[in-house]
């Protein structure tokens, strides 16, 4: 994978997964246990975000280290940096859409008019939960190799 | 009073790809058949090259490339440290002649190696555009007693490429590599030396796989060998001896060194410089063109 599909393919990613949810429900209406969906998701959210910031900060720390001085020439380190930056901001806004779906959701079932708006509305909350991941995945997976790099010696 | 200057020079085997089969000594006579004004030159980022002058013999061509460094504004400067600045006009720069000899027969240029003037890459690129042909390839030519040594070698064991470890990281920058596999490149390079070894196994080895094998490695780069690779070694043992044979490709291309008089003050002159790239063919004449000339010529 070249520079823009590793810069592109989780909001790609999200997009798809987005589009799946929404031609399966479209017909219908959102699943049963969305709530508990989105709660636990939300409790997720909160710990990924707060790894995400102390890997911001393990990442300063590294600072020394060669492989972050030939990186930060290379241009990978900018990048991760982004990357790092990126996924923090997606995982806040599925974080912040899970609290607002959470509190949008009624427990009981909803009226027949109301469905498409909330099959949209679960759609564009899987695209950004699903980015969310995606981005997630792509720093952890650069990240791992840095701390495999330096672990070597 | 003179002192000496050495001339490096450097040769290789040029190969053109074109669809029409055209050879090298074509390109020249094409290049050279063009008028002799700003049409001949190709311009490039930061300068611009163009075939100065040729001189045609029943062997050889003989001809200087000139580079004209078009983005610098040097300075006239005294010892006392007084300085004036150089005026040139939109299309002036300053000059740097590279001279070149291309043996007709043999197919095989000798070139001045010349770090401000026109590199060899550079030549064949240049010839490559305004001859309109899909690739020139410059391969490199072994020294004599190598070739000799690989020729002996009944079998070619392992053909290794050592790469420095990587000082700086701007080598990978902007390649358009993502950032995974940028820290996966670093990390293989971190080590203070990375080799790459390739086992050929007990199969007769053929001097045509190894000079293919240099070849792909260097490519129009000739000139220049990457700086990463230190060193290009084939290994191998002669008859059915288990004492092992070994080569450096890197120290063991062919160039030459020719020292130049120059008088105090002055540059070398253009006759200086082809009388050099002579002397530089002339002390290997026997061997290239015995293997390298087309049976007949």
């Amino acid at each position: 994978m070249g520079e823009r599909g590793e810069r592109n393919y989780p909001w790609v990613g999200g997009i798809c997964i987005a589009g799946v949810s929404l031609w399966l429900l479209h017909s219908s209406t959102i699943p049963p246990g969305t709530k508990d969906l989105m709660t636990a998701f939300l409790n997720v959210a909160a710990i990924i975000v707060g790894f995400l910031v102390t890997s911001q900060s393990i990442l300063l720390s590294l600072d020394g280290k060669w492989i972050i001085q030939r990186s930060k020439e290379s241009g990978a380190y900018r990048m991760l940096v982004g990357y790092l930056v990126s996924a923090t901001y997606w995982w806040m806004g599925a974080a912040l859409l899970s609290a607002v779906g959470i509190a949008l959701v009624p427990a009981t079932p909803l009226p027949g008019w109301q469905k498409p708006y909330a099959v949209s509305m679960f759609s564009v909350w899987v695209f950004v939960a699903a980015t969310a991941s995606f981005a997630a995945f792509r720093v952890l997976s650069i990240f791992s190799s840095v701390l495999k790099s330096i672990s070597k010696g | 009073m003179p002192s000496q200057k050495y001339l490096n020079i450097d040769f290789y085997r040029v190969k053109v790809e074109d669809k029409e089969e055209r050879t090298f000594l074509s390109l020249l006579e094409v290049v050279h058949g063009m008028p002799d004004d700003e049409g001949r030159a190709q311009n490039r980022t930061d300068d611009a090259i163009r075939l100065q002058s040729v001189k045609k013999s029943a062997t050889a061509w003989r001809g200087d490339m000139l580079r004209i460094r078009m983005n610098e504004s040097p300075v006239k400067a005294k010892r006392s440290g007084e300085t004036k600045p150089i005026d040139f006009d939109e299309d002036e720069g300053l000059g740097e002649e590279t001279a070149f000899m291309f043996h007709v027969a043999s197919s095989i240029l000798v070139i001045q190696r010349n770090r401000s003037g026109v590199s060899a890459s550079a030549l064949a690129k240049y010839f490559k555009i305004l001859g309109k042909v899909k690739a020139i390839t410059f391969e490199c030519i072994l020294k004599e007693d190598a070739l000799t040594r690989i020729a002996n070698m009944q079998n070619i064991r392992t053909f290794e490429v050592h790469f420095a470890g990587v000082q700086n990281g701007q080598s990978i920058r902007g390649k358009g590599h993502s950032a995974k596999a940028m820290y996966a490149m670093l990390d293989e390079f971190q080590a203070p030396n990375a080799t790459i070894k390739l086992s050929l196994g007990r199969k007769p080895g053929t001097l045509q796989n190894v000079v293919n094998a240099v070849s792909d490695l260097f490519g129009n780069q000739a000139d220049a060998q990457p700086q990463e690779v230190k060193r290009v070694i084939v290994i191998g043992s002669e008859g059915d001896a288990e004492e092992r044979t070994l080569i450096d490709l890197l120290q063991d291309r062919l160039s030459e060194s020719v020292i130049v008089e120059v008088k105090d003050g002055e540059r070398i002159t253009s006759a200086q410089r082809f009388k050099a790239l002579n002397s530089a063919w002339e002390r290997n004449q026997t061997y290239l063109e015995s293997t390298y000339s087309s049976p007949g010529e």
